[in-house]
């Protein structure tokens, strides 16, 4: 799995609709995945919300996405792989692969037009939205 | 063969005892940068890079003033001349082994 750039893990397949938006629904997983975080190593404990925070503001479209866009990236670099599990690398590997496939959303976000279904609430596992 | 050390010394991080302090990053900048929340960053993340005889001294330092007992100067295998596959060495799986 590893020669296929790929990495033990939990599959999770969501069907998208056609109008909503993945940085927006990418935000709502990282919400999830920072609460769930064991809060035992710093990297996670403070640095999942943080990006979760960073793509909140992405995926809303505010004057402060393009700064958000970047901080985000540069903390992408310092989360991974400085935790006792690969609960915080695998959030970080779903983000850059947000990033990656949603590039063009990201742009537009950037430039201050999100998608139609940015600010549209997902129901998130224990109730939260 | 040659005569390259056998062995290196690295630091080692324990990032669940690891409470962000920041006196290793002070002590050692060498080799520990702090990131945003004051967490330390070795240069091969939860572990350093081989430390240079010259830094021995302030390795131990690092080690010993940290409150939480969370940094380690461990002897290690030396690793494999092969500068682009470092994880492939037995060192490397040594070092998984003992996590």
């Amino acid at each position: 799995m590893r020669a296929g750039g790929s990495a033990l893990g939990v599959p999770i397949l969501l069907a998208l609709p056609t109008r909503s938006c993945g940085l927006a629904r990418t935000a709502h997983l990282l919400d999830h995945l920072a609460d769930e975080s064991a809060g035992q190593c710093g990297p996670c404990t403070f640095g999942l919300p943080a990006i979760a925070l960073d793509l909140r503001e992405i995926a809303r479209g505010n004057p402060g996405a393009p700064a958000a866009a970047n901080r985000l990236v540069r903390r992408l670099g310092t989360i991974a792989g400085r935790g006792a599990c690969a609960h915080p690398d695998g959030a970080v590997r779903l983000v850059r692969s947000a990033l990656r496939v949603f590039a063009h959303d990201l742009d537009a976000h950037c430039r201050g037009l999100p998608c139609a279904g940015a600010t549209e609430a997902y129901p998130l596992p224990g109730g939260r939205r | 063969m040659n005569a390259l050390p056998r062995t290196v010394l690295r630091l080692h991080l324990d990032p669940i005892a690891c409470e962000g302090h920041g006196l290793c990053a002070d002590l050692l900048p060498e080799h520990i940068a702090l990131d945003e929340w004051g967490y330390p960053i070795l240069d091969d993340l939860l572990r350093s890079t081989p430390i240079a005889p010259g830094l021995v001294g302030p390795a131990r330092a690092a080690v010993a003033a940290c409150p939480t007992l969370a940094l380690r100067l461990r002897r290690d295998p030396a690793p494999a001349r092969q500068p682009g596959r470092p994880r492939r060495h037995p060192a490397d799986a040594a070092d998984a082994a003992d996590h």
